[in-house]
This record gives C-alpha cells, structure tokens and sequence, in this order.
C-alpha cells in the first residue's frame, strides 16, 4: 500500500491555522453565551459517517504521508509514519466499525490524536472541521447506529440534520484492541 | 529487579501519599475535620506502611502505622484531635520524608525516632523535634567538590541517539555528492563533443570551477561526517563501563551457589576491564547470570563424582571477554560433565517441551540448545541469593535486544563452551536493506553471512521443499513476503533472484527478497507505545529519505516464522509459549510498589500477571479475561478486598476462582473475615516473603 504524496505534502499549517481562526471565532462567540457547558469537536468524516473527537486529543491534521505497513500487526493498524522523526501508527478504525477498507485518496486524511498515553495517527476519509457541541445535547448511543460499538463511542449528537458519533478516544486506545503487544516482554 | 530500585518506586509512590497527608492536615488546621479527610489521611498512612513493610524500612512502617493507629482513633472517637495531634503528625510526616531520602540516598543508618513515636501515642508533640538535627546530612555538602557531574542515563542515551541521527544525516550528504559527480560525468561528455569557439572555453571554464567546488564539498561533507563520528563515538564513551561492573556479583553468586549444592567451583574472569555500553551491560547481564547459574546446576558435577572421573576436586568456570572484529566476544566455559544430548532430549520429553516423536529426530548438535529452554531447569532460577529474578526466558529476549548470537560447542565428560558474540552497539549498527514486497526492511548485519544472486535453476526440491545448495550446503528457501504474511507468496519464476543467507545459532536459512539494496548504519528507534511489540519486528528505523523501515527480528523469524514441523526452533518456541501459561493471576493493590513487586515475583515463576488498580478495575478485568487466582490487597478506596473477594464469590464464572488476601492487617479479626468472604489464604504483608507467596500460590493453582 504504498500512498506516496511527497514529503512536502504536510498541509499542517494552512489546517492548523483555519482551526485556530475557528476555534478563536467559537471561543467569542461563547464569551456572548455562557449559559451552557460546551465543549470542542473536531468533526471528521468515516465512510459515511459522522464523528466528533475532543479537540483537546486533537494535535494536528496531516495529509497521507507515505505510510509503510507493518505485516502481521493486525488490520486496525495501517502502517507507521514518520513525523518529525518520531514513528507513529497510523489506526484504521474502519474495520472495527465494519466499514469497507476502500481509500477516498482526495480527501482523506491522518488526524494525529493523543489519548491514554499514547499518540496515534487516526485515518479519516475527511476533516470537516470544528464544532461546539452542547454538553446537554449528548445523548447517549441509540443501538445499532453506524456500526460504532458501544466501548468506544461516548455519546452521539444531532449535527445539521445528521448524526455525529461521539469517538471516545481514552478508552478506546486504553483497550488491548488498539495497542499491539504480540510479544508481552517480561520485566523484570 | 533489586531492591533499590523497589525503593526507588516506593520513594516516588510515597511522596505522594506524604503530601497528600501535609495537605490534609494543614486543611484540617484551618478548615476543621471532616471523616471523609480523615479516612483519607488514614489510608495515606496505611498505603505507606504497607509498602515499607514490603521493601523492608521498618522505621518508616513503624511510624506510619502509630500515624494509623491515631487517625483510626480519631474514627473511631476514642481519641480527640487536638491541635497536638495535628502538630505531632506534621512532624512525623516530616520524620518520614526524612528517612526517606536518607534511604534514597543509600544512607541506611537509623533515626532516633522514639520521641515521635511516643508523641504519635499521647497525642502531643514531645519535648525535643528530631529532624532538625539529622537533616543536614542528606542535603550535605560533601558532593560539591567533586569534579565530575551526574548526568542521567536517559540524557546520554538522548545525546547518543541524536549524533546518530547526524549520522544518518550525513548519509544523505553522501547519496547527494553522488548525485553531483554524476552530473558532472554527464557534462564533461557533453563538452567533449561541443566545438571549440569561446562560448565553449567559457562553458569549461565554467565547468571546472564547478568541480572544484563539488570536490570542495565532498571534503567538507568527509571532514565534517569524520567529526560526526568521532562525536558519537565520545558521547557512546560516556556509557561505556567495564564488564567488572556485572562480573563481581556473579563470581560471588558462583561461590554462593557452589557452596549451597556441596559443590567446589570458582568463576575466574578474563578481560573484565572489556568496556561495554551500559545498555549493553544491562541486557547482557541477566544472560550471563542464567548461564552461570546454569553451569553450576547441571555443568559442574559433585565432588565424588570428579573424583571417580579423577578430575580435580575443584572445578572453574572460565569467563573469557574480548573484542573480534568489530564485535563482542563473551565465552563461558566450565570443565564438568558437558551436556549429554540424550538426557537433555529425555528430560525436555519428561518436562513436557517436547513430544516423544520430535525429540526422536532432533539432532544432538541441536539439542543441546534445549538447556536454553524455559522450563527446563530442574531448578527454579530465583534464590534467595541472588534475591532477583531473572526471566527464564531472558536469553532470548535480550539476544534480540543486542542483535547477538550464541553458541553452545559441548564435549560430555570434558565439560561446555558458550559463545555470546554481539555488536558494540545497540543505538546504532549496521544492517542490511532489503526490499520484500514494495518495503524495504533492515536486517541486522550481524544475522547476515552472505548475500546471493540465484537463477530458478539454483533452487532445489528436497523433501518436497525448496532449497538451495551453498557452498557445499543445503540450506532451506524461504520468500521474505511468505514468512510476513501468511498465505501470501512472490516466487518470481524465471529472473535472477536475490537471497539473504541468515544465520543465528547454529542454523541458516536463504530469505528471498525482491530487492537487495545495500548497508548501511541506522539508528534503532521503537516503534512508539501503541506498538510494544510486533512479531517479527525489533523497532523501526529513519531512511535517508524520511520514510520509515522496520528491522527484522531474525531469532523471531527463526523461531515461530519458519512453518511448523520443518525445523525444531519453530517448535520450541511453541513449547515454551505452553510452558509460560503455568496460570493467570489478577494482582489487585493500589499500592504501586506491592503491585510491581508481586508482578515481578510471579512472572519470574512464570506465571502470567494482569495487574488491577483497585476492587472495581479488578471486577472490570474478571470480566475481560479468565484467571487461575486472585491476590489481592485489603485497604483499597472504593471498594475494600474483603467486598471484592464476596462480590467474586457472587458471580457464577468466578465463584471458584481461588483468592488470596495479601495485607498489612494482621488481627485475627481481619483474618476470620477474609475467610468469611471466602478468601482461600490469608498473607500478611510483615512477614512478606516470595517463598510464602509462592508456596500459596502454587498449591492452590494446582
């Protein structure tokens, strides 16, 4: 799977910077309405679907880099990459979602998260950007929606006539599923 | 692990509770009590307590557990807090950090503590504080003189990492003067056919200032790729320490041993001022213990019967160190009864790591690696001597870790050679790049003995596998994408082929590969905390040009890799995954200190350990996964050990589930109630040893 897109591919700042004028634009609009408890998504799309990650998780947004597979570590990992001489995984959720492994190559893109710990590189077929959600309006999962399994969705919440899952990234990336241990060392 | 880094773990887990027992009791000065502060206080107290009973400070639990007894009165009400109160278990509090850094500061002398002690009892300060005398002497200023600094090991193993990745750097250099040299060979050609006019002139005039300058760099990228080196070399220098730093426990440990199993045996060591990497040293050090220990138990024979073999009564152990060609060499020799295959293949038959059919085909010259097993000791490898653990196991692993080899060369009757060699360096080494199904991945150069060029015709049918003949050799053919990813292959018919003979142990194997593409230094990097570990891989490295690659691990592709029933190695592999599910244990403790500790004392046994937080987080991973037992802790917030012990009792899949109570509580009372619930044993903490907990956790795993 080799996705070659140049090394000069990371389009960090430009996103950065329209998530930071976003995000300077929210934080005004709150200081006009305090009335609620709010908080911060990112709001990324998955196949067809909607899903929201706490900004706060959020570190940056990155298009495909060269991602170099790492055989026999399971399906949810995609490969490793290489930013700023750190090796991360890159984690594809489609498959614990039940989604097909079909690769939207235009839009998509590596949302880089760190939870419980660790940092990850989260593939998603497109950012849409971020909203400020209602902590009232959460409700929690209706059954069977969108394939998100219960351990790792926090919530959904109703977004421009469509539904936005609610990733909950410490549990998820806290649970053996994602994090791969095929040796188990001892310490001693 | 030792006992001082127990205490390191300790000091920091008890730094907590210390300040949370200031905090409080400052709140408790100016806001007044609540019980909930004061529960809390009392668990602070008795965390801490606990824990030093275990690493064996008993002042410390001394202190704490009066500090308990006097929150647990306030509970109760039948002691007032009064401001006395407040003051005395201010000062004991400070009493406690005080011993505490006098004990991480290696200092094991006593405090005279009674008057706090005594104060602690009536509930109001004694006469003369303490701590004020005694304190000096840990701050003190006999460090300031020296000439030398401290630097922590992991700001060396930064710097060292960092003038790697320079190195790496000026790998890129060289691959760009190639480049230039190029272009200038391309231009020279161009101008040899151009006419002579003065543009022409001009254009070679041109072109020889631009070969002065690209000869200029070149220079420049030398000198300055020289310096780079050197650079890494000092900072590598830094973390270098003799082989005597790990020799003189073991020639203690020989003597020791010797002298506990009636037998005369001595360790004599050559080339102990070898220097290593310290992270070397540290890797290497549980190997060379397992293999000392080794030779002592089943090398070196009883008195009487070297006598009868008219040896000399006194047997050596030989420790040879040297540097050979680039690398490390450690040979570990004794005289004893040598290694006799057949026994080996009965025992490791009667240990159940091998079935009656394979050890039957088993050669001898492989079998006698079977000592190296997990499991095969007629020993258990934790003594009270060396009072630490080493994973039986630990051969393995940490041959991985060092890219080494090792080599059993032994003649029954006249005793066993073992030969550890390995590179000076686990930052940075040099490997071999291969390209296998469009990535590229670094073998360690180490595993490599050479790289070949085949025709399809070169590869043979034998006993319906491939091979191919190598110097007279068979050696078995396998494709690199086969081996990584199961059900695949890439035999590409008809081309010439590349393959990589590996060799580790005493084996080789010729790995096909689509693509050879070179040496080169890399710099080992891990592959981040999501990926602890993957089979088949090590780490990962930085290519010249950014992109990741991953270093093969070739004892893990010599192990499990290689399909089953062809070769023995697969297949000890497998019996000692099956050896290590001796039993799974949930450790319950909120304690960080008894946690690890019981951790460790288990998996050294060989049993499989989760670790649980507290009653709740225990009850979450009862759900999660199936266990043989339980220990758990008593005192612990939310959710007491006796309550989870009942509530594990309730539940239909762990209503049998055999349970232990481990804890510093040691009234009769708080004993009949951990059997009411249903606690199958009862272990208190002050009497705490491995031998105790063992024994218990044996008998009811059974």
């Amino acid at each position: 799977m080799t996705m070659e897109s140049g090394r000069d591919s990371y389009d960090i700042k430009q996103i950065l910077n329209e998530m930071r004028s976003e995000y300077w634009q929210a934080l005004e609009e709150v200081e006009v309405d305090q009335s609620t408890e709010t908080a911060e998504y990112v709001l990324v799309r998955i196949h067809s679907d909607l899903f929201a990650l706490e900004v706060q998780s959020c570190r940056e947004v990155l298009r495909l880099p060269r991602i170099v597979k790492v055989p026999r570590a399971g399906k949810q990992i995609l490969g490793i990459i290489n930013i700023r001489g750190e090796i991360i995984a890159v984690t594809d959720l489609r498959p614990a979602l039940d989604y097909p492994a079909h690769l939207q190559q235009e839009k998509t893109r590596l949302v880089v998260v760190r939870a419980a710990g660790l940092t990850t590189a989260l593939l998603v077929d497109r950012v849409e950007g971020i909203v400020r959600f209602d902590a009232g309006a959460i409700e929690t999962l209706t059954d069977g929606l969108s394939g998100a399994r219960r351990d790792m969705v926090g919530g959904q919440i109703v977004y421009k006539e469509e539904m936005v899952v609610l990733l909950d990234l410490e549990k998820m990336f806290g649970s053996q599923e994602f994090v791969i241990d095929q040796k188990e060392e001892q310490s001693f | 692990m030792s006992l001082q880094k127990y205490i390191e773990i300790f000091a920091r887990e008890a730094e907590e509770h210390l300040q949370s027992l200031r905090h409080g009791l400052l709140a408790i000065e100016t806001q007044g009590a609540t019980p909930e502060l004061i529960h809390e206080l009392l668990r602070n107290a008795h965390t801490i307590k606990g824990s030093a009973m275990m690493v064996g400070l008993e002042q410390i639990a001394e202190l704490t557990h009066q500090m308990e007894s006097l929150f647990a009165g306030f509970e109760s009400g039948s002691r007032e807090l009064t401001p006395g109160c407040v003051d005395v278990l201010l000062l004991a509090t400070d009493t406690v950090e005080e011993l505490l850094a006098r004990v991480q500061a290696g200092d094991q002398s006593k405090v005279e503590v009674g008057s706090v002690l005594e104060g602690l009892k009536n509930g109001k300060l004694a006469q003369v504080p303490v701590v004020a005398a005694g304190s000096e002497s840990v701050t003190g200023a006999g460090r300031e003189r020296n000439k030398t600094v401290r630097a922590s090991v992991e700001r060396l193993d930064v710097l060292v990492n960092q003038l790697g990745e320079l190195l790496i750097a000026r790998q890129e250099f060289d691959d760009k003067i190639r480049q230039i040299r190029q272009l200038n060979r391309q231009f020279e050609e161009f101008m040899a056919v151009l006419r002579k006019d003065d543009n022409c002139e001009k254009a070679k005039s041109l072109l020889a200032k631009y070969s002065r300058m690209a000869n200029d760099l070149e220079q420049s990228t030398f000198a300055l790729g020289y310096q780079a080196e050197e650079l890494h070399a000092s900072a590598m220098q830094l973390r270098m320490m003799p082989l005597s730093t790990i020799t003189e426990d073991l020639v203690r440990m020989v003597r020791d041993l010797g002298r506990e199993q009636g037998k005369s045996v001595t360790l004599d060591v050559e080339g102990e001022s070898l220097e290593l990497d310290r992270v070397l040293l540290d890797e290497i050090k549980p190997m060379l213990m397992h293999m000392v220990r080794n030779a002592v138990d089943h090398g070196v024979e009883a008195k009487e019967e070297r006598a009868a073999c008219g040896k000399p009564e006194q047997s050596l152990i030989r420790l040879k160190a040297r540097y050979e060609g680039g690398k490390a060499q450690l040979v570990l020799s004794d005289d004893g009864r040598g290694i006799d295959p057949h026994s080996v293949r009965k025992a490791a038959v009667d240990k159940k790591l091998l079935s009656q059919s394979e050890a039957g085909s088993m050669s001898d010259e492989e079998s006698v690696y079977l000592i190296l097993r997990p499991g095969f000791s007629t020993r258990t490898f934790v003594t009270d001597i060396s009072g630490r653990g080493v994973g039986m196991d630990i051969v393995k692993t940490n041959i991985d870790r060092i890219k080494g080899n090792l080599l059993i060369d032994s003649v029954p009757g006249a005793g066993t050679a073992m030969q550890l060699t390995f590179p000076l360096s686990t930052a940075v080494f040099t490997s071999l790049l291969a390209e296998s199904d469009g990535e590229k991945y670094a073998i360690p150069l180490n595993y490599v003995a050479e790289v070949l060029r085949l025709n399809d015709a070169d590869i043979l049918q034998e006993l319906g596998r491939e091979v191919v003949r190598v110097h007279g050799e068979t050696i078995p053919l396998f494709s690199l994408t086969a081996l990584l990813n199961p059900g695949s292959s890439d035999r590409v018919a008809g081309r010439r082929i590349s393959a990589v003979i590996l060799h580790f142990r005493n084996r080789k194997i010729a790995c096909l590969v689509s693509r050879i593409i070179g040496e080169q230094d890399i710099v080992v990097k891990n592959m981040g905390k999501q990926l602890k570990s993957v089979e088949f891989f090590s780490g990962a490295t930085i290519l010249g040009d950014g992109s990741p690659a991953l270093i093969l691990s070739i004892p893990d592709l010599f192990g499990s890799g290689i399909n089953q029933g062809k070769t023995r190695l697969s297949e000890e592999i497998d019996a000692y995954s099956a050896a290590q599910k001796k039993g799974r244990i949930l450790v319950v403790d909120d304690s960080i200190t008894t946690r690890t500790m019981e951790k460790n004392i288990l998996e050294t046994h060989g049993y499989q350990v989760t670790i649980a937080v507290s009653g709740f987080d225990a009850l979450e991973k009862l759900d999660a996964g199936s266990f043989d037992l339980m220990v758990s802790d008593v005192e612990m917030p939310g959710m007491t050990g006796f309550e989870l012990t009942r509530k594990v009792r309730q539940r239909e899949e762990t209503k049998t589930l055999p349970v232990i109570i481990c804890t510093s509580l040691a009234t009769d009372e708080h004993k009949r109630l951990g059997m009411e619930v249903g606690a199958q044993a009862y272990i208190v903490k002050g009497n705490f040893d491995q031998g105790t907990l063992l024994d218990t956790v044996a008998a009811l795993i059974a």
